[in-house]
């Protein structure tokens, strides 16, 4: 018996990127930062510390 | 017997075929890096957009906003900002409104007094009778009704502003969480103001909150961020300008106006001196308009801070307090201690406490 562990995440990332062309690539990418942005907060507007 | 270690290996369909990786060259990853971002530009052009708008005004701004619109036109036409669009409406996210103000309307006259039932105001005067048409030409002279307040209804105080207000509404709240026939309410909403109702629109949340239920009193503080250029319908209207000024001037009386209307006293707490002069001036700025205006309104009282918070008008860190020096201002010159908040809030309540007869 072997115990060979799944490959993680990463390394599946990994694998497809290295098996797709740059379009889809490109696409997944573009998806993923929309996805962050998306889910991401709004941030805070630095009003009052500009420098007066 | 040999113990050999069995390579990781990846499962067939998932391993890359022999050289589709190197074939793309060196400045494959870049290329598609690139294109990614060219993409993630287009699917989220109404956000660079919203960002873009939400910088200082300015020519930064101005150069940002031009830039952001060449990726919101293409992502209008071939209509790839949907996506983001839909899953911000899946998961609720608030729509921020636009950059420029639209002007709410003129909040409608303080309910006048009748003349067959004379009341007492806050120093037993009758009363005299007035309306005011708009926000910007209010004269209002109206001494408001005032009811007594009890435990069972105990007056109602909402605690508004921007970061100024945390410690300083604490105070209040703390302050005033001795008497049940005071239920006071803060809300503070840090880098707000009267000037970028794009970002916060308080105008729209006071309208929101009077009409949410009975108000006696308001205590209000903007101001702290509000220094800045403004975005009128004409376009951007750096600070300071006589433009800004009347335009400033009348978002003010606007929310006077509406806070009387909506019934409620308002307590407008002006601007502390600040440790930079020039930050100081600007504040003394828009505190010649907040007690300016409060002057036209019987029904608003204006809290001189500066004259609270400083020594002889100047900047001072700590202030005795009876016991020694003690500090009255936070490390950034801007922000109150909470001896500092105390301070200014006591007078507040005295302020609330003498106009509704509140005794200890």
């Amino acid at each position: 018996m072997q115990l060979v562990r799944a490959p993680a995440v990463a390394e599946r990332v990994q694998a497809w990127a290295a098996r797709t062309g740059p379009v889809p690539q490109a696409v997944g990418l573009a998806g993923a930062l929309t996805v962050v942005d998306v889910l991401g907060p709004a941030g805070v507007a630095p009003f009052i510390y500009f420098g007066f | 017997m040999a113990l050999t270690t069995p390579t990781p290996t990846l499962p067939p369909d998932e391993a890359p075929p022999d050289g589709a990786a190197r074939s793309r060259g060196v400045w494959g990853p870049f290329v598609v890096a690139a294109a990614a971002l060219v993409l993630a530009a287009l699917l989220n052009a109404d956000e660079l957009q919203r960002t873009a708008e939400r910088q200082p005004v300015g020519w930064e701004r101005d150069v940002l906003i031009d830039l952001a619109a060449v990726p919101q036109e293409v992502a209008d036409a071939s209509r790839l900002n949907r996506p983001r669009r839909w899953a911000e409406a899946l998961l609720g996210t608030p729509d921020p409104g636009g950059s420029v103000l639209e002007r709410p309307a003129p909040p409608p006259a303080r309910p006048p007094v009748s003349s067959d039932d004379p009341v007492t105001g806050p120093t037993g005067s009758s009363t005299s009778t007035s309306t005011s048409t708009s926000a910007s030409t209010s004269t209002s002279t109206t001494v408001p009704e005032r009811r007594t307040p009890t435990a069972s209804a105990p007056l109602q105080v909402a605690v508004l502003g921007d970061s100024m207000m945390q410690v300083l509404g604490q105070s209040i709240v703390n302050g005033a969480a001795g008497d049940d026939r005071v239920e006071t309410t803060l809300e503070y909403r840090v880098s707000t103001g009267l000037t970028r109702p794009d970002y916060f629109d308080w105008p729209g949340r006071i309208t929101e909150l009077l009409s949410s239920g009975p108000l006696d009193a308001v205590v209000v503080m903007f101001g702290a961020n509000d220094a800045q250029g403004m975005v009128l319908p004409a376009g951007s209207e750096p600070f300071g300008t006589q433009a800004w000024l009347d335009e400033y001037r009348w978002r003010v009386a606007w929310v006077m106006d509406a806070l009387a209307a909506g019934g409620a006293d308002a307590y407008w707490v002006g601007q502390p001196v600040m440790r930079s002069d020039s930050f100081s001036a600007r504040m003394a700025a828009l505190n010649e308009i907040y007690a300016s205006e409060a002057a036209r309104r019987e029904h608003v009282t204006y809290v001189d801070a500066w004259s609270v918070l400083s020594a002889d008008g100047a900047y001072a860190s700590h202030l005795d307090d009876g016991s020694g020096p003690t500090s009255v201002r936070q490390s950034d010159g801007i922000h109150l201690s909470r001896a500092g908040g105390d301070r200014l809030a006591a007078v507040v309540l005295d302020e609330i406490r003498a106009d509704w007869r509140l005794d200890r």
